[in-house]
């Protein structure tokens, strides 16, 4: 029997620290697993005995490229939790800032991470000795996604301003006018975006996907709604512990996800359009059909176009929000604490990113847990794996091995969010 | 002082234009907020044609920072295992820069030396361009330098303003 051992100890262009094991036995693919040996990092006992106050400003600190994600999904659940809803104008501009971090994290992705991999290029240096404007491009769109971030977060990386009930301080009319021109260009780079990325070659490779993702009645779901899957689900995030469960497995220092009784499922773009296509704005939705993407799309490798037709959304999205902004009277609703257990849940660029604490009537947290994308979505990278494997088995070993790390990078794995470096390791027995 | 290498001894003259001088890094991250405290330092001087930013170190603002220079000079803290406030200087327009020294805010990111080979390959590099790195010791959250940091970043400012006012030579 002709076993082999293939073995690839960094995978470079993912977030955090972990590997990856392909074994084969013969023509047979006997196992695949996604090794996360990211330390722990204890954000959710950190978070023991301190103030709901302090819980945006302590869970931005998971992530450097997605902390927005973490404010919102805490603040959401903090403001439900003791019975509130910020509305309106504080509203529009929490969606604004998430469409900031959105426009960072994809275009980040798309452009200096994921198109290397489809083109041939180690890395963003290499393609962009080839492709200047197109780098140029994607530099372009991530620097208008950073200074969306500052302008209304106070600093691109682990932003300040974003506080329980609002923000610190609201943006004047002039200040937000000021990205309008940008966001024009973006929303036009971000349709050449669509149509570049939509030209890309794709494997044939689908997979029998159930997609998570929050769903609103009358917007493109980012900072509230219910959870939905394609495979009928639909429950309050409130639910989601009935639903989901999180398992310790021997190979990862994250906890796996999964659905009881279902399995695997995958969260982020790919989940976002699936579930919310008709929730796109007409230009957004318009250049998905275009580039032949949607309303269904199961192939992982397609997840390049998802993102590019979310950046469009974004930027459409922010110019809408931008032209009706008024200044809230006040930069924040005035808030007070009460015991109460408290969820929050919110569209991160990887996709949902479910919180929950129990908080007693002073306002001091006494227990948290946090589920990130990226730990969602482990299984089902594992999946991709084993089957994109056992169909391209026959292919050289350098190119396969290739292969497979793309495989890893169309979920744009976040490691650091799960629990930080990825390796890919395949064996063959 | 300990200088990995020493400093080249070109004059910054009027016809060069601004000079940028960048800060980079998260001056709420202990020693990481070294290149925020040389550049604001040398911001108190006055130097004739000088224009300064602060950026985080993420590679799209710093080459947004520098693009269109003609003299930039960036200050970035250095984790590399040597001795705490060791000066690293590097002539980036004509030399690269060790990527394992200047790690990016995330491992997701890119930082300052993937913000330098991206822009020479886009030719968006200052024709003069120079990084200092400084070796930090603490990287924990708070504000405020080790001694041994804060001291070679005095000297990275002496260093600077002599070479800015040519009076290295």
């Amino acid at each position: 029997m002709n076993n082999r051992k293939i073995k690839l100890d960094y995978l470079a262009r993912v977030e955090g620290e972990g590997g990856l094991t392909v074994r084969i036995k013969g023509n047979q693919v006997v196992d695949a697993k996604l090794n996360i040996f990211e330390p722990p990092r204890f954000f959710e006992a950190f978070l023991r005995g301190r103030s709901y106050l302090e819980a945006p400003d302590i869970t931005a600190r998971i992530c450097g490229i997605c902390p927005i994600a973490y404010m919102m999904s805490s603040v959401q659940a903090m403001e439900t939790g003791f019975g509130y809803k910020v509305e309106g104008m504080l509203r529009a501009l929490r969606r604004l800032i998430y469409f900031g971090e959105w426009i960072e994290s994809h275009a980040l992705h798309i452009y200096m991470l994921h198109a290397p991999d489809f083109l041939g290029y180690q890395d963003i240096i290499q393609l962009a000795g080839d492709f200047p404007e197109i780098v140029e491009r994607g530099l372009k769109l991530k620097k208008l996604g950073n200074d969306i971030m500052t302008l209304l977060g106070g600093r691109e990386i682990h932003p300040v301003n974003i506080k329980v009930g609002g923000f610190y301080r609201a943006p004047t009319k002039n200040e937000l006018f000021s990205l309008s021109e940008r966001l024009k260009w973006a929303r036009e780079a971000a349709l050449e975006t669509v149509r570049w990325v939509s030209s890309l070659e794709f494997p044939d490779f689908e997979q029998d996907y159930e997609y998570v993702a929050l769903r609103h009645p009358e917007e493109y779901a980012v900072i509230e709604g219910d959870l939905v899957s394609n495979k009928g689900l639909s429950f309050p995030i409130s639910s989601f512990d009935e639903y989901i469960r999180e398992d310790h497995v021997r190979h990862s220092t994250s906890l796996q996800a999964s659905i009881k009784g279902h399995g695997a499922y995958c969260v982020g773009p790919m989940a976002r359009i699936n579930i919310n296509f008709n929730k796109l704005s007409p230009l957004a939705r318009e250049a998905a059909r275009e580039a032949g993407f949607g309303p269904v799309c199961l192939n992982p490798f397609m997840s390049i176009v998802a993102r590019a037709i979310e950046l469009v959304y974004a930027c459409d999205e922010s110019l809408r929000i931008i032209s009706g902004y008024q200044m809230p009277e006040m930069p924040a609703i005035e808030v007070a604490p009460r015991a109460a257990i408290c969820y929050g849940c919110t569209e991160a660029p990887r996709g949902i990113c479910w919180h929950r604490y129990r908080v007693d009537e002073d306002g001091t947290i006494l227990d948290a847990r946090i589920v990130p994308p990226t730990s969602q979505n482990q299984r089902a990278i594992e999946d991709d794996l084993l089957h994109f494997v056992k169909k391209n088995i026959s292919l050289p070993e350098d190119r396969l091995t290739w292969m497979c790390e793309q495989v890893v990078r169309n979920y744009d794995p976040c490691i650091s969010c799960s629990c930080h470096y990825l390796k890919l390791k395949i064996e063959r027995e | 002082m300990d200088l990995a290498v020493k400093a080249c001894g070109c004059r910054y003259h009027e016809s060069d234009g601004k000079i940028v001088l960048i800060g980079v890094g998260n001056e709420h991250s202990s020693d990481d907020g070294v290149g925020h405290y040389i550049a604001k330092e040398l911001k108190t001087k006055n130097l004739p044609g000088t224009h300064f930013e602060f950026v985080s170190g993420e590679a799209a603002s710093l080459i947004e920072a520098w693009r269109g220079k003609r003299n930039a000079i960036v200050f970035d803290a250095v984790r590399s295992g040597a001795p705490a406030g060791k000066i690293y200087r590097f002539e980036a327009h004509s030399q690269s820069v060790p990527g394992r020294l200047f790690n990016p805010s995330s491992s997701h990111n890119l930082g300052v030396s993937e913000a330098v080979e991206l822009s020479r390959r886009l030719n968006l590099l200052p024709p003069r361009i120079i990084i200092y790195g400084i070796e930090g010791k603490n990287f924990g959250q708070g504000v405020g330098l080790s001694p041994e940091v804060k001291n070679s970043a005095r000297d990275v400012v002496e260093l600077v303003m002599r070479e800015i006012l040519g009076e290295d030579q």
